[in-house]
């Protein structure tokens, strides 16, 4: 699965064209060369900026477009009128719906002009000349009139300060033409068939390892993927899916595991593919995830966890390539008792932590290969920092499902030496969650907003709707703070983290 | 004559003649005494209809169909109160309803063609009502792109029935929202500033700084003024809320109003409390000048001359448009949800008037007739 250099000829989809004419051509007017359409061929972005176009398409101006068509346009559009992976790498976490995030932007105004109805992300996704930036600005005053009486607007000439600041600034950093593009169309789309190995840590059910196959289906860089693992406590890992590669290298599926409906997308224009399993519904509820091909050459590339707590027996997992054969080391304090199981891709042991083992990276050796500074040892964590620190939660109803607060404690070594901290990974804690301040004490917010779960960080949001127990029937929100102890060493560590527990969202466009 | 004109002709020749056929009758029914005007409430609910409610007996007298929506319902009278005059259909129409007999007696359709127009509360009479004043935001839809256009002031003929078209227009600035006529006939234009128009030349200058005003020791000021009401106290009133500044910091929180005297074109701008919460509309006391009413979550008491907050009380949901009896003793709250809250001056809950429909962002009038 390397990535080889050959003519762009791979990225014109046969009936991308035609669809374009059909469904498109009646107001984009067809221009001189071959497949350029008017606006259209202006404007590069991801597969999911070109579906939210169609969808407006349809929803303003009466575009219809059956479902199959529209998949294969937004496949056609997002080849070849797409992003480079440098040129989508700084949004990856609002691609992958990471959504408790505080933006910042190189820009004084970006912010108040831009990102406050949907992300700044949403046009840091996209490449368009400066003429198609202020196009924009019409469409936005010219659909949405009543934007420049709005807060943040109404106390300035929104209009005005959109073309001549942010228009410019917009086409100066995020042209339609870039080298990054160019290149990328060089690049031969990545094959992805073949077998993976894809691990992470599923909040609520713990760390996990699993094979996945990926296996070609029809139609253009459509895959069928069988994935089957088991989490470290030896429980079982199954599921199934499909999935689409866009522009070469934007992994996009649909999977089960154990029953549990998922979205993923990954990253693949490196040889280690790196994204996001969430759940379409409830955003918050997703973990991050690496995707391996068993063939690459990696030697020891991670493993699970990455701390070992002193005074324990327990599992860890090595994954990697080249792991078959060759002694296994972790340094002082850390015996092998059982190598599980092992192969080319992974090592399954059971090790046993000394009480006394120093607290630091552990050496890891499997054979000829390795790591230094991958796998940690500790005693005691000497603090800890929830994440996200702001995280915003949404009551549930039937039409629109209950988006949870999903949290992670992870827990540092202070370095001896005044070097860098060392990560341990999410440690063991217990959850609770107290008023933010004497509003949310007064109004009760801890007994209506919804019940954190003690062991594993996932806060569930209670219904929606006026709560005649609550001042002015007031919907079950709150302004909560999120508190992680430590558990199971004698210093107490604790953290925390703000919760708002708000009403729901009507619509979920794919990119805030 | 064109086939329009001379349907609309013939219309208003009928509506003329059954609001004199039925008015007498209905106004001996409901009328005690018969020389004093009665007062009603004028407003919009969904999905098209408008609402006449008699304040005494707190009923709906008329319910009247409008074509098209009712959204946003920006009312405003004429000045024997008998027509009102609405901004519905997104911002797009203006519709005159003859408020004794529901008869449409004129109706602009703003948008033509490519061009998409709509008015963001902006609908004013000349003050003999012979004239409707919007201000007409206008985009042009090409087939494949937008093109936004230059706002401007669009002057009907009341009389040209039901396919008016502008008589003039004149070029005026982005962003007015709410705008009003004096008793002299200048136009007054609520935007970044406000502005007084010249409506026979369509010059204009302005009458009260706001986003370019230059006080020192105040933030720029932020104004959300939706509602054209103020035909109580004769007044085009906007509040604004500020922060006083030391050193460019905040350090305090304010109410302001500004306000023009429509029977005198004097004008005013003064801070009036502190802020501590939201309000979406206020009155002032057509008794007392210096005491404002403000309304959304709370219902509120300023007075400018002390710059205290009088009263607050919270409110069982919220109101955006807040109006008051001729006489200054009975508060009027509408818009938002679908019922009419009426109190006192000192916060007594007097009841609600209940109307089928949510009324949004429409305004609440108060008429005599
Ligand atoms: C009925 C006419 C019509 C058809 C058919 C139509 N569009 Fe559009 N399109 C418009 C209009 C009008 C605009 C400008 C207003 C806007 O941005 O929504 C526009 C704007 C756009 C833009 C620019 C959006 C932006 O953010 O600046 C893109 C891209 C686009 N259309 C793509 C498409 C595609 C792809 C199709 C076919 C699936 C399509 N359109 C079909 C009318 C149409
Ligand atoms: C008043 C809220 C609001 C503000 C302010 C706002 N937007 Fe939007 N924006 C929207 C909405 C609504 C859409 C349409 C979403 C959809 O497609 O349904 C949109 C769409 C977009 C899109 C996607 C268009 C496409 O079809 O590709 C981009 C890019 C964008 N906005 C950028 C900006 C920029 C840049 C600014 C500042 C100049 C801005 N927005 C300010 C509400 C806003």
């Amino acid at each position: 699965m390397v990535l080889t250099v050959t003519p762009l000829a791979y990225a014109i989809a046969n009936s991308g064209p035609e669809l374009v004419d059909q469904h498109c051509s009646g107001c984009h007017v067809a221009r001189e060369g071959e497949n350029s359409w008017s606006r259209i061929s202006q404007q590069r972005k991801t597969p999911e900026g070109w579906e939210m176009t169609i969808a407006r398409m349809g929803i303003m101006h009466g575009v219809e477009v059956p479902p199959a068509d529209r998949r294969a346009l937004v496949k056609y559009l997002a080849d070849t009128r797409g992003l480079a992976p440098e040129e989508s790498a700084a949004e990856r976490a609002l691609i992958e719906r990471r959504l408790n995030r505080v933006e910042e932007f190189d820009h004084p105004t970006f912010q108040e002009m831009c990102a406050r109805c949907h992300t700044g992300g949403r046009a840091m996704l996209q490449r368009r000349p400066e003429a198609e930036w202020d196009k924009l600005v019409h469409f936005h005053v010219g659909q949405f009139q009543t934007l420049e009486f709005q807060a943040m607007a109404r106390d300035r000439d929104w209009f005005g300060l959109a073309r001549s600041e942010i228009v410019p600034w917009l086409a100066e950093q995020l042209p339609l033409e870039s080298e990054a593009w160019s290149n990328w169309q060089e690049v031969s789309p990545r094959q992805p068939e073949g077998t993976w190995q894809m691990w992470g840590n599923w909040p609520g059910q713990g760390r996990f390892v699993a094979d996945v196959a990926v296996t070609p289906e029809t139609g253009r860089d459509r895959y069928r993927l069988e994935v089957s693992g088991e989490f470290l406590d030896g429980r079982p890992l199954l599921g199934e899916g499909r999935a689409v590669v866009y522009t070469g290298y934007e992994w996009r599926a649909s999977l089960t595991l154990n029953g549990h409906e998922f979205k993923q997308v990954l990253d693949m224009s490196e040889e280690t593919a790196h994204g996001r399993i969430f759940d379409d519904a409830d955003e918050a509820y997703g973990m991050q995830v690496t995707m391996q091909p068993a063939d690459a050459v990696s030697g020891v590339a991670a493993t699970l966890p990455t701390a070992l707590k002193a005074g324990q027996s327990q599992r860890l997992v090595v994954m990697g390539s080249g792991l078959e054969n060759g002694e296994i080391t972790l340094g002082d304090g850390i015996e092998v008792e059982e190598v599980v199981e092992r192969s080319d891709t992974r090592v399954t042991l059971q090790v046993n932590v000394a009480d006394h083992v120093a607290p630091g990276w552990l050496p890891l050796t499997v054979g000829e290969h390795r790591q230094d500074e991958l796998l940690v040892a500790y005693d005691e964590v000497d603090y800890l920092q929830i994440e996200p620190e702001l995280a915003v939660a949404r009551v549930g109803s039937p039409e629109t499902p209950a988006v949870s607060g999903v949290f992670q404690a992870i827990g540092y070594l202070k370095s001896p030496d005044g070097g860098e901290d060392i990560a341990l990974g999410d440690v063991p804690v217990t959850w609770s969650v107290q008023p933010w301040d004497e509003i949310a004490e007064h109004d009760g917010d801890v007994q209506y907003a919804g019940v954190m779960d003690k062991a594993t960080g996932i806060f569930a949001p209670s219904g929606a709707g006026p709560n005649p127990d609550r001042k002015y029937d007031a919907n079950n929100v709150g302004n909560l703070r999120v508190i992680a102890d430590v558990e199971g060493q004698a210093t107490a560590v604790q953290d925390d983290a703000h919760l708002i527990v708000t009403v729901q969202r009507w619509n979920n466009p794919p990119l805030r | 004559m064109n086939k329009n004109a001379f349907r609309t002709s013939v219309m208003l020749g009928m509506g003329a003649l059954m609001a004199s056929a039925v008015l007498p009758a209905w106004s001996q029914s409901s009328n005690t005494d018969a020389a004093a005007p009665r007062e009603y409430l004028v407003t919009l609910a969904r999905p098209n209809q408008l609402y006449v409610i008699d304040t005494e007996t707190r009923e709906i007298t008329r319910t009247c169909d409008l074509p098209g929506d009712s959204a946003p319902g920006t009312i405003q009278l004429s000045p024997d109160n008998r027509i009102a005059y609405v901004l519905h259909n997104r911002w797009e129409d203006a519709t005159g309803v003859d408020l004794t007999n529901c008869d449409i007696v004129f109706r602009a359709q703003q948008s033509s063609g490519n061009e998409r127009v709509k008015s963001i509360a902006s609908i004013a009479l000349s003050p003999d009502g012979t004239h409707l004043y919007t201000v007409q935001n206008p985009v042009k839809m090409f087939l494949d792109h937008y093109e936004v256009q230059e706002p401007r002031v669009a002057i009907f003929d009341t009389a040209d029935g039901l396919d008016a078209q502008p008589i003039k227009t004149y070029p005026v600035p982005r962003q007015i929202a709410t705008i009003a006529t004096d008793a002299d006939g200048w136009l007054y234009l609520g935007g970044a500033d406000i502005y007084r128009m010249d409506t026979q030349t369509g010059e204009w200058e302005t009458a009260i700084a706001n986003r370019n005003w230059d006080r020192t020791g105040f933030s720029r000021p932020d104004s959300l003024a939706m509602w054209s009401t103020g035909e109580v106290s004769q007044e085009f009133l906007r509040p604004y809320s500020v922060a006083k500044l030391e050193n460019d910091e905040p350090v305090s929180f304010h109410w302001g109003i500004s306000r023009i005297d429509l029977e005198t074109g004097e004008i005013e701008n003064k801070e009036i409390g502190p802020f501590e919460f939201i309000i979406f509309s206020m009155v002032s006391d057509p008794n007392s000048p210096d005491d404002f009413y403000g309304v959304y979550t709370q219902l509120s008491h300023y007075d400018a001359e002390t710059q205290e907050l009088v009263k607050v009380i919270d409110l069982d949901h919220t109101y955006y448009n807040i109006n008051s009896s001729y006489d200054g003793k009975t508060l009027y709250l509408g818009g938002a949800s679908s019922d009419i809250a009426i109190y006192d001056t000192e916060f007594n809950d007097l009841g609600r008037i209940e109307l089928p429909g949510d009324m949004g962002a429409a305004t609440l009038k108060v008429a005599r007739f």
